[in-house]
């Protein structure tokens, strides 16, 4: 069971070919996407930009992730969802997309690192260490990176 | 011809606003930093908005969450301006005619003039609600009136391209 036999196997799926039938379900759920991006990416920003003491700057770190993990979990689950529905509609055009590989590859470290943030920064107040810092920059680079690769897909 | 429509026809055929539409990268690039920018400006101010809403950082005074994250939101807004202006200049005569971009500008007033009010007004009493979960109606008022009113104009400004025929 290979990913192309997956995409391939999406295509056919009924709801794969509703979606790619309708003149206005893509355009619905990529305006879904963005709206849930602009939550996502506010809070990222924020949390991330805590760590070098800027933004929230005068609340326990703690206290900022504690609080705003919600948010963009929340957000982020709705990212996935209209994402899959998108693919879903074309599966094969994302397979062969080198933007959206790049894109799958980038979330998938952002994810991973964000989550690590995270687990450390439950424990910190209001000093961070600079390895949080860099890696909180790191971080903001590669959302930024799987941001401008969604970006391209529609150009490659 | 109406004389909006003429200045907007000027404009779209300025040498500046005709090198933005005809290049290969000049128009996505600023497209891209305009729709990436809605992260700062929008994101930013929704924290904002769900804390009148009572949904996040509860125990933080409105009034010093909402020193700490305003200077960015400020910082997205000039970003997404001159973005925004950029790419209103390369299409300025084709914006004219399109009901999506008409209907975004509109909207654009009203979530300005929306915390204007709720500065004016509510806002003005802050330290007796600053701390409470449950903020006076108007303000979650102005809290909901702002999160839908830029949810509209994100939706209407990803589709005016789909009015361009």
């Amino acid at each position: 069971m290979s990913v192309l036999f997956f995409f391939h196997w999406l295509a056919h799926t009924s709801l794969g070919v509703a979606l790619r039938e309708s003149t206005w379900a893509f355009a619905v759920i990529e305006v879904v996407h963005l709206l849930a991006l602009s939550v996502f990416g506010g809070t990222v920003l924020l949390i991330n930009l805590r760590f070098w003491g800027a933004g929230l700057k005068l609340e326990a770190v703690s206290k900022v992730v504690r609080s705003l993990s919600p948010q963009m979990l929340g957000s982020l689950v709705v990212m996935v969802i209209t994402g899959v529905l998108m693919v879903t509609s074309g599966p094969m055009r994302y397979y062969y997309n080198d933007a959206f590989r790049w894109k799958m590859a980038l979330f998938l470290v952002g994810a991973l690192i964000q989550f690590a943030l995270y687990r450390r920064a439950l424990k910190t107040d209001f000093a961070t260490s600079k390895r949080q810092k860099i890696t909180a920059g790191f971080s903001l680079a590669i959302w930024l990176a799987v941001a401008l690769a969604g970006r391209a897909i529609g150009y490659v | 011809m109406p004389p909006l429509l003429r200045f907007c026809t000027w404009l779209y055929a300025t040498p500046f606003g005709t090198t933005i539409r005809e290049s290969n990268y000049a128009f996505p690039l600023i497209e891209t930093v305009h729709t990436l920018g809605i992260m700062v400006l929008v994101g930013t101010i929704a924290v904002v908005d769900l804390r009148l809403l009572g949904l996040v950082l509860r125990d933080t005074p409105v009034s010093r969450l909402y020193r700490q994250v305003i200077p960015w939101t400020w910082g997205g807004f000039v970003v997404m301006f001159i973005s925004g202006l950029l790419l209103f200049t390369s299409e300025a005569r084709d914006n004219y005619f399109n009901s999506f971009f008409r209907i975004k500008l509109l909207l654009l007033i009203l979530v300005a003039l929306n915390p204007l009010i709720f500065h004016a007004t509510t806002y003005r009493t802050v330290s007796n609600w600053d701390v409470s979960n449950v903020t006076p109606r108007r303000a979650r008022l102005a809290a909901i009136s702002s999160l839908c009113l830029w949810g509209g104009i994100i939706v209407t400004g990803r589709l005016i391209a789909y009015a361009h025929n």
